[in-house]
């Protein structure tokens, strides 16, 4: 399966997908002008995880903007989370938020809820 | 032309960005990033700060994608300016105000009206039950928006009203001017 690295933009977040060790990691702003089209690769792999190998995944998640048009997209990540931890395997969902962020981390609450899921809720404090 | 006249009267205003036109995606990029460092200026508040960035990125980014549904075809609005949009942000002492316009077809702007309503007439907690329901049932658009904008909006502003006006043009064509309201005392 094919990893995924992506440098940050202003309008998209760092992509670090590693399918053969079983990680995920988004970090920063998302905001980007075709947001399906920006997910579309992430969700593609993660659909192809369910029925890999491997037995542990841990997806890690630091945001610090996503608009609402991303959202919906990490409803799809999400949803294909849930989905591998139906299939049986482990899964470790950690939600970093920004001190005093509680945007989002009610965002991460309700995506959490939504699916029931597990969250690692973690606040990252400011200097 | 008394162009003083006219620089003071915005400075009066606190106006922190105006503009009026056709927007691209770089536009609004550019003009968020601008906005950004205004507030690095302005503004003390970390949270103020963070959610000002999110909901004029909301705020400009759903107008950009709304842009090309007027046909002005008929009507006394040229083709130019039935695609621009209108975007005055200030700030005043107590909040900040975003305010955006754009035409938009008659024919929509009761679903609009609707959804502003809806939007206006519950809590926070409502707004949250209604945002993860949008996330829940609503499909993409073909743009890729999934109707929550405006309630995003209103989530992160803190349960101040939406505030909205729609002035006819003529049957086809209306003029949509929404103003947003970040407190910028929050405790």
């Amino acid at each position: 399966m094919e990893k995924i690295f992506l440098e940050p933009t202003k309008v998209t977040p760092l992509v670090h997908f590693d399918p053969s060790e079983g990680l995920l990691e988004l970090k920063g702003r998302s905001s980007p002008e075709n947001s399906i089209q920006f997910y579309a690769k992430i969700i593609e792999g993660l659909d192809e995880y369910v029925t890999n190998d491997g037995d542990a995944f841990t997806a890690t998640f630091a945001f610090e903007y996503f608009n609402t048009s991303s959202s919906k997209c990490l409803f799809d990540v999400f949803k294909r989370l849930s989905k591998i931890e139906a299939a049986g395997k482990d899964i470790t969902i950690n939600w970093y938020y920004e001190e005093d962020d509680d945007d989002m981390m009610e965002a991460g609450e309700d995506y959490s809820d939504l699916l029931g899921l597990d969250f690692n809720f973690m606040e990252i404090e400011e200097e | 032309m008394d162009y003083l006249r006219s620089y003071k009267n915005i400075y009066d205003q606190n106006i922190i960005l105006l503009y009026k036109g056709e927007l691209t995606f770089d536009l609004v990029t550019s003009m968020i990033s601008t906005l950004e460092e205004r507030l690095e200026e302005l503004e003390e508040n970390r949270r103020v700060k963070k959610k000002f960035y999110n909901v004029a990125t909301e705020c400009i980014q759903n107008l950009y994608y709304h842009l090309d549904e007027v046909n002005a075809e008929g009507t006394p609005i040229s083709s130019y300016d039935s695609k621009s949009a209108l975007v005055l942000i200030a700030a005043r002492k107590r909040f900040y105000s975003l305010q955006t316009g754009n035409y938009v077809p008659a024919n929509k702007t009761r679903d609009i009206q609707k959804r502003l309503d809806e939007i206006n007439s519950v809590d926070s907690d409502g707004l949250r039950a209604m945002y993860k329901e949008a996330l829940n049932q609503q499909e993409f658009s073909d743009k890729g928006t999934g109707g929550l904008g405006f309630i995003d909006i209103a989530r992160k502003t803190g349960g101040q009203k939406l505030r909205y006006k729609f002035q006819p043009v003529n049957d086809d064509v209306t003029y949509f001017t929404l103003q947003v309201r970040l407190p910028r005392d929050l405790s």
